[in-house]
This record gives structure tokens, sequence and C-alpha cells, in this order.
């Protein structure tokens, strides 16, 4: 399910990257950035975090042309005056604002990083009020993805602006041994909310390749009930490669050493 | 006859005709609005829920002017489907709405609403019924014989003209038709609308969406006359009111859900105080959601309960380890009724199992009794395979013999 998110074909809403300080969602956001930027879709990041060129690495330089970085990060307190993006100045029409400022005529897709950042300097009713009024659509933005550092606020804060997401990716450490030919990140829960009310849940192992993008190693199953065991099956992982949606890429994971 | 123009109530007397003249003296207390009927355990006039057997389990119905508070489930998918329930027996009853929420436009969730299942008792097959009633004459070989002094006597009007059926069947696969929702008389209030995103300004008792939606419906009920203000020729009505995710980050309370000891608590509290009182004095009902698993504190929640009158709580299977639980397969979730109100009396009506579980299907939704399986164990003695052949062969000996097998039997 991971990489139908990733690939946009459910359409538009708030995207919820969940992470904490023992296994790092960065990675795993420029992997939505690169799968969005493969689309030639505009994306536009508003960043606190990081800086542009740490942002910027790993993307191909021609795609990286399409992306559009409001700096929140160089001068947090503007202290230079440049015009650069302070924490007090966002809302959601600001960043509506700044989005138009480019004339493209196609949908954007909004990355934050990260709204922890946003959440510790700003009350989070704001926070929760413009990550929906921008994800609602209709104007210039197609979607929104969000980075959260859970571990950062209360429970109830996360909790709170979960709510509001339309789909909440988790990601934990993996623990144990695993098998296979390359090595994970880490196992990412996602939760969907569609429209009809219908939710569903899925776990999966999954690893970002050096260029960011994103495989699925192995599932590790949906919520659902378990099927019975046959007696003569032995228990063997399937790994699944998603070649096909990466038009043209070797489907054997690379090796690392 | 003069008794009821003094009530200034709308009572049928002018289509019934008199059988005897004798008039009862006290005025009829009862109103005839349609889509309601009066509660059989103390009097109070009650509407409908849209579910029949949630209108059952919190006593045959929801009581005109009271609150009634469901907790979400953790995803509000189930909390989400009650409410456009509410919303659509409301458009069926002919009742007005007032739908009020922070996230989803008004008018999204008015679209939404599931199409009711129009059965075979409606209302032209009453019509018939009596049409068929009338000419008697022409049927004096088929129908039964009875007294010739009643039949000429025309037929007494049992049914209520304003109500055929209380509650109705919905089918969410499908929306309710654009023309049933136009006739509807609908007011919305949508939180982004109202309340331009970047204001700051806040009361000290209440939030400023909450004083919001508070005159708003206070507006509502005093312009549509439904406390009583307006003329009375009009045919009366209950202005049902659904308000979506209350006290969510959305709705500018951020104290609620976000922080362990809120500063603001109050702002719900004082809001829902007000709400009751608001509908105590008006011909209204109203259905609020809360996500109650936002709230991280037990006991603002537990202040919130005492606040409403009935609260019924959901707790959804779908995303925990219950799902896969062979106890639950049928189900989609447990219901928990956590309050259900003592209005005008000293005992409430009390379902009689307390472990209530719910299912959605395409045409239904369902709130049963939870029953639990027998325990079949092996830690539970029975008599084994083995015992009950050494007994057969017993038997086989002689009718005198008893079969009694090596095991004592045990019942």
């Amino acid at each position: 399910m991971l990489v139908e998110i990733i690939q946009g074909t459910e359409g538009g809403g708030l995207i919820v990257i969940k992470d904490s300080s023992e296994c790092d969602g960065r990675s795993l956001l420029k992997g939505f950035i690169k799968a969005a930027l493969q689309r030639n879709e505009p994306v536009h990041v508003v960043g606190f975090e990081v800086s542009e060129n740490e942002l910027r690495t790993g993307l191909d330089s021609g795609a990286a042309s399409r992306l559009v970085f409001h700096d929140g990060y160089s001068d947090p307190l503007q202290w230079l005056g440049q015009g650069k993006l302070s924490v007090q100045d966002y809302s959601a029409q600001n960043t509506r604002n700044r989005i138009s400022q480019t004339d493209d005529p196609k949908l954007v897709t909004l990355i934050i990083d990260s709204l922890s950042w946003l959440l510790l300097h700003t009350p989070p009713t704001a926070v929760c009020q413009s990550l929906q009024e921008l994800s609602r659509g209709g104007m210039k933005v197609k979607r929104v993805i969000a980075l959260l550092h859970s571990d950062l606020h209360e429970q109830g804060v996360v909790g709170s602006v979960c709510h509001v997401a339309t789909a909440v990716v988790t990601v934990t450490p993996v623990s144990g041994s695993v098998s296979g030919e390359a090595e994970p990140n880490g196992i990412v829960r996602t939760l969907q909310r569609r429209k009809t009310g219908k939710v569903s849940q899925e776990e999966e192992c999954y690893s970002v390749r050096e260029d960011f993008s994103v495989q699925i190693l192995r599932d590790l199953g949906t919520k659902k009930q378990p099927a019975p065991h046959r007696k003569g099956e032995t228990k063997q992982e399937v790994i699944i490669a998603s070649a096909s949606l990466w038009r043209g890429e070797n489907p054997l994971p690379a090796r690392r050493q | 006859m003069n008794m009821a123009t003094k009530a200034g109530v709308n009572v049928n007397a002018g289509t019934r005709a008199n059988a005897t003249s004798f008039q009862k003296k006290s005025r009829s207390k009862l109103v005839s609005i349609s889509g309601t009927r009066p509660s059989v355990q103390n009097g109070q006039l009650l509407v409908s829920t849209g579910v029949t057997s949630l209108d059952y389990v919190i006593g045959g119905g929801l009581a005109v002017g009271t609150l009634l508070l469901i907790e979400e489930d953790k995803y509000d998918s189930y909390s989400r489907m009650l409410l456009k329930y509410f919303l659509a027996e409301g458009v069926v009853c002919g009742h007005s709405l007032f739908i009020a929420s922070s996230r989803d436009h008004p008018g999204d969730i008015l679209q939404e609403l599931p199409a009711p299942l129009l059965d075979e008792i409606s209302n032209s097959e009453v019509e018939k019924e009596l049409a068929n009633a009338g000419d008697s004459s022409t049927e004096t070989q088929d129908s039964m014989k009875i007294a010739w002094r009643y039949q000429n006597l025309p037929k007494v009007q049992t049914t209520l003209a304003s109500s055929s059926r209380f509650g109705h069947y919905y089918d969410v696969s499908k929306s309710m038709s654009t023309d049933m929702c136009e006739a509807a008389t609908c007011h919305s209030f949508f939180l982004p609308n109202e309340l331009p995103l970047e204001s700051a300004a806040e009361s000290s008792n209440m939030n400023m969406g909450y004083i919001k939606l508070l005159r708003s419906i206070q507006g509502v009920i005093h312009k549509e006359g439904f406390d009583g203000a307006g003329p009375q020729n009009k045919p009366r009505s209950i202005l049902r009111i659904g308000v979506h995710s209350l006290g969510s980050a959305l709705w500018g309370d951020d104290d609620i859900c976000c922080k362990e000891n809120p500063e603001h608590a109050h702002s719900l509290t004082t809001f829902l105080y007000s709400l009751r009182a608001l509908l105590r004095t008006s011909l209204s009902v109203c259905m609020v959601t809360v996500p109650s698993h936002l709230i991280q504190n037990k006991a603002i929640m537990g202040r919130i309960t005492k606040l409403c009158d009935t609260v019924v709580s959901l707790e959804s299977f779908s995303g925990s380890e219950r799902e896969t639980n062979p106890l639950y397969k049928d189900y989609h979730g447990l219901l928990h009724v956590k309050q259900i109100p003592h209005l005008n009396s000293l005992m409430c009506e009390v379902p009689d199992t307390k472990d209530l579980a719910f299912k959605l299907k395409r045409k239904q939704f369902t709130i049963e009794r939870l029953h639990l399986p027998p325990d079949l164990s092996d830690t539970v003695s029975r008599l084994s395979k083995q015992d009950l052949a050494e007994s057969a062969k017993l038997l086989g000996l002689g009718c005198g013999t008893t079969a009694t097998g090596k095991k004592h039997l045990d019942f």
C-alpha cells in the first residue's frame, strides 16, 4: 500500500509521515519527492529543518528544476531581512501565495519539512486548521505530505494531527534478523482512510535505495484474518520487488556492500 | 372542538367523526408532529435516531429537547455513519436540519446521506385501504359479517395522520436523491467560512468557534419558530442539529485534545451546557460526535458525559488486534451505552444487556447482543467418546442393566 500512496493513485489529502529518533523518516520523504518529480509534477518544499543543498542531494538535476524550496532554514529569526520564510509567517493563505508566485498551471505537491518545527512554535489548532485548509484542495495544491517527529510532542498533539490526516505512515526500526538481499531501512505501517469511510492498514518492510526510490521488501501482513497454515507448506517469505512500477529500472535490488 | 382550538394544537378532531358527544375535559398535551411518537415509559415525545436498533437500545428513541453524544470510534467511520442516518431520518420525516462541521463542508455531508428504503407500507397504500372501506356495499359478500348497526358508521381512523411509521431503513450504498435533499430545509455552519483562520481573539469563557455556533443555533431556533415564538398556524416540526467532531483541534479548541491538563477545558463544557439549555426550551434534538479517544484527561470526559443526556460510545475493531479474533468475526465493533437520561422520572430504561456489538451491512446498521460461544476447551469435563461406546455396549446386554461407563456420568 505504501507504493500506491507514493505513486499518488489515491488522490489528494494529507499524508503524515511519523518517525522517531530510532528510525529516520526523511529518506522516505525524499522517496515521495522523487516519485512526484518523476511524474513531472511541481514540488514545493517548505523546509525548516534541513538546508536546501542537503535536501537536493541524491535527486537528479534534471528533475530538480521542478523542485521549489521555500527556505525557512537559513534565517529562522529573519535577522538578515532577506525575505526568507519564518515560522511566524506560516499560514495557509501565506503558503498559497508563495506557491502561486510560480506560474505553473499544474497542481502542486506540497512537502512540509517538518511539521514538528511548526508545532513547537505555533499552537496545534492553527497548524491543524491550516493543514486542513491546504489539503482540502481546490486551489493549486494537490496533496500535502508532512514529516512529524512523534517523540517531540505530547500524545494528544500527535493524535490530533493524525486525526486530520487521510493517510498516516509510521516508520519503526526493524528488529531481529532479516533475510533477503537488500538491507531494509525499517518497517512501515500505513493507515489509510478512504472517503467512503473504509480504513485499511498494512505493515511492510521497506528500503530506500541510493537514488531515493522506495522498494518494498516484504509484506508483513495486513490486518485481516490470517489464512490457516497448511501442513506441507514451509514458511517462506516472499520478496516483492515492485519492479514494474519503476519503468526501465533494474528489477534486482542493488547489492549493498 | 372548543377545547382543542383553545389548546392551540393541531388535533385531527375535524376528520374524526364523533361517535359520542363525550369530550375529554383535559387538553391534549401530545402534539402530532410527523416523525415523532410519545414514549410509553415516560410520556416524552420521541424521535427516531435513524437506526431502529439504536432506538431500541436507548429506550425507544431520542426525546425531543435532549442531547445525544456519540463518542467516536478511532477513525471516525461509524460515528460519521450514525450522524448521516440521523440527518437522513430528518429529511424523510420532514424535519428541518442544522449541520455544523469544521472538517467537511455541510453540503458534502448532505449529499452523502443514505437513500431510504421505501417499503410496501407507504402512504398510498393506506389511502387505498380507506377508499376500499368506503364502498363497503359492494363487498358484502367478501367482507366479514358485522352487526348491521356498525356498518353504516364511517371507519375510525386509528393511525395518526402525521406519522405512518417510526424509524426507517436506509441503503448505505446509494445516496439520497437530490430532490429529496433539496426539499428539506437545511441550515449549515461550516467553521472555516464563519471564522477567518487567522483570528486570535478569544473570549474568556468559550472558544470563538463555539460562541459562533451557539449564536447560529439560537438564531435559527428563534427565526424558524422552534421555541414557540412564531405564529401557531404553521405545522410544527422538529429541528435536528448534527455537530460533527466537536472538541477536535479543527474547532479551534487546542486544549482538550492536545494537552493532558488543559486550562480551557471549560470551553467545551460551557458550550454543552448552553446548548442543552437551548434544546430544552425548543422543539429540537441534537446529536454531537466527540473524538473521545483524543481527549487525554479522563476526568474531562466524565464531565462531558454528565452534561449530555444520552451517551453512546463506539469502539470499532478495524485496525486493532480484535479484528482477527474469531469471537468478533461477525461484527464491526462494540457499542457501549454510557448514560441514559432520567427524564421526568426517577428511573430510566436500562437495556437488559451491556454487551452490545454492531455491524454495518448495506441495508441496515444492526446492534445486537454479543453472545459468547460455549466453552468447548479440554478442561471442561465431558463424556469422552470412549466412555459413550462402553456404555452403549452395556446397554446392549439387556434392558435391566443401567449404562454406567467406567467413569461417573456427570451432568
